[in-house]
């Protein structure tokens, strides 16, 4: 069983996949035991690869060890100008998300999405209708066709880029893929000096008051 | 004079409504809402400027910050005194004072042992007292979930701080055991009242009461880091729609950083591919070597393709239960050969249905011949309990709810430790 999970998860890892417990139960779970990530760890070291683990520890990925050699920089440098390219839409639908959420809470890893809920609060609100076709216009979504169509559209969408898992027909998981968008874009937020919505908001009044005083 | 009249009334309208802000420092963050009871209150306390309201509109008065902090310097004493430590100090007094109680006993020092008698009772009384305090301070904790604290962190690390310190009182209560006392009351009647029975019953409680409050502190604990979580992952997407909103076009880059942080270090998909040497004349002989093996197999494949061109005639029965000698029909014959092979097929991974197909020289629509395939299966020993499990790979049809579409039917073989 344990070389069977073994070869599983080093495959798995080795395709690109990201393991959480939404997409992999059986790999996740082998990977949180200590002596089975150093186990694949090593072997993963022999080709110059390692597993990494998302800020809120939902899942696990691949990564280079090695990032001086000039085709691996390209190679990564290509990858991300493919994902930032998606990275508003990504937010946009966030956004969306949340509006719908009970409680405003972000789509997060594990959270489940049902298809005719979301589809219900679009169909009710013009508002949102229109954010759902400016998601799919910057995922390059052509054609005029109805929210119940371009909602689904989006959903197998994010469904073929690995953010959601179908769980039962129209009903989807959040993997930690989600994790890992947030864990980038807050690297590119602290680096790029961009400050918090909220902060700057604070910072704004205290500025005011200040010249008021 | 003057001066000292307003101090005094000052002082004397904090003493009136003592209560009311006592309520609001320590467990409503110094704010007093509005109600009937609290509107004298606040019209004596805003006439003194201990409170005051920020907006007109607003339905409460926020305590003056000198008053916040005289109520946290009040309860400074309150707080260091409510410590394990405290609990700590008194137990190791009272081993002291037992030590007393029977060393005067044992000399017949009847007047000495009357006084550690006293002593022992009293330091009991004072010890179930603040093991009390201190397990109700953590209900406290439990109940107001330190709404004191308006900073989402600090209310986290306030959490934190109780969860450690409750633990380190649950610790001690589990040094408290009913044996614990026993050995220190020995087969003292006065001993063993006070300490087995008093002091135990009292330690079970506090103990049971101490695990429901650390219970329900990690409880909120866990809610808060969630809260949290929420909270800068949403600021994060408002920030950056933000930021996308103020710079059309904006696009992050990875060029400029020296190194590639882990998160962006992401490896593609590894393809695992080899080229033999055919122009090596070094390895001349192995490829020739593999060659003949090729052609002996393709020889060997031949045979059942001579076998298929003739097919063997098998018995049918017709409608008079006469028996005649006909060809098989192709599907039954192509079926026979797939649930032949599948067996041995399915044993790494599960067979496709149409995969086979593609191998059969039959010529039918894959929908009937999925259609054949469940149909056999059925009817086979198989679908009876045997080793070979079947699944269909669907999908549902959108705008057709609970309709799925069959892509394909899968054979897995179960595994003998599975199907026992």
């Amino acid at each position: 069983m344990s070389n069977a999970t073994f070869r599983h998860v080093t495959e798995k890892l080795l395709q690109g996949e990201l393991l959480c417990e939404v997409s992999d139960e059986a790999g996740y779970l082998y990977l949180q035991l200590e002596d089975n990530l150093d186990r694949v760890n090593q072997h993963l070291a022999v080709l110059g690869r390692g597993v990494a683990l998302t800020s809120d520890m939902t899942g696990y990925y691949c990564v280079y060890l090695d990032v001086e050699d000039k085709g691996v920089r390209n190679r990564l440098n290509h990858q991300f100008h493919a994902l930032a390219t998606k990275w508003e839409a990504l937010l946009m639908w966030l956004r969306l998300t949340r509006q719908l959420s009970p409680e405003a809470h972000p789509l997060s890893a594990r959270d489940i999405l049902k298809e005719s809920e979301l589809l219900g609060a679009i169909e009710s609100s013009s508002a949102l209708q229109a954010e759902l076709e400016s998601i799919a216009q910057r995922f390059q979504m052509r054609g005029k066709v109805d929210p119940r169509t371009r909602l689904n559209q989006l959903l197998r969408f994010l469904e073929k880029e690995g953010f959601l898992v179908e769980r039962h027909p129209s009903v989807y998981q959040a993997t930690a893929r989600w994790s890992m968008l947030q864990d980038q874009m807050e690297f590119i937020r602290q680096q790029e000096g961009i400050q918090l919505a909220d902060r700057e908001h604070d910072q704004a009044s205290a500025q005011e008051q200040e010249q008021l005083i | 004079m003057a001066r000292y009249d307003e101090a005094t009334r000052t002082i004397r309208m904090l003493d009136k409504h003592c209560e009311v802000l006592s309520r609001a420092c320590i467990e409503n963050q110094g704010i007093i809402v509005d109600e009937q009871d609290g509107a004298k209150a606040i019209a004596d306390l805003q006439a003194h400027r201990l409170v005051f309201r920020l907006d007109e509109r607003d339905p409460y008065v926020q305590v003056n910050r000198v008053v916040s902090e005289l109520f946290h310097h009040a309860t400074q004493n309150y707080r260091r005194r409510l410590s394990s430590g405290a609990v700590d100090d008194l137990f190791d007094q009272l081993k002291h004072a037992i030590s007393g109680y029977l060393a005067t006993a044992d000399r017949g020092l009847m007047r000495d042992q009357k006084v550690y008698e006293s002593e022992i009772q009293e330091i009991v009384a004072h010890l179930i007292d603040t093991l009390r305090e201190i397990t109700q301070r953590f209900a406290g904790y439990v109940r107001n979930e330190f709404s004191m604290v308006s900073d989402l962190s600090q209310r986290i690390r306030e959490n934190e701080r109780a969860i450690r310190e409750a633990s380190q009182l649950n610790d001690l209560f589990a040094t408290l055991t009913p044996d614990v006392l026993s050995e220190l009351a020995r087969s003292d009647r006065l001993l063993s009242h006070l300490l087995k029975k008093v002091l135990g019953r009292a330690v079970s409680s506090c103990a049971d009461e101490l695990h429901d409050a650390l219970h329900k502190l990690r409880e909120n604990l866990s809610k808060l880091q969630d809260d949290q979580r929420y909270r800068e992952h949403n600021e994060l997407i408002d920030t950056l729609l933000q930021h996308y909103q103020r710079n059309p076009g904006y696009q992050p880059g990875l060029e400029q950083y020296r190194s590639i942080p882990r998160i962006f270090r992401a490896a593609e998909r590894l393809e695992l591919k080899a080229h033999p040497p055919i122009d090596s004349p070094t390895e001349e002989r192995a490829l020739s070597d593999i060659a003949q093996q090729a052609l002996a197999r393709i020889a060997a494949d031949e045979q059942p393709e001579r076998q298929r061109q003739e097919p063997p005639l098998v018995p049918v029965k017709d409608c008079r239960d006469g028996v005649f000698l006909a060809e098989p029909e192709p599907v039954e014959q192509a079926l026979r050969q797939m649930f032949e092979i599948l067996p041995q097929l399915a044993e790494q991974q599960p067979a496709s249905s149409l995969a086979c197909l593609s191998y059969l020289d039959l010529e039918i629509d894959p929908e009937l011949w999925l259609v054949c395939v469940a149909d056999h299966y059925a009817n086979s020993d198989y679908a009876k309990g045997d080793r070979l499990s079947m699944r269909f790979r669907e999908r549902s049809l959108p705008g057709y709810s609970g309709n799925h579409l069959v892509e394909d039917i899968e054979f897995r073989l179960v595994s003998t430790a599975e199907y026992t």
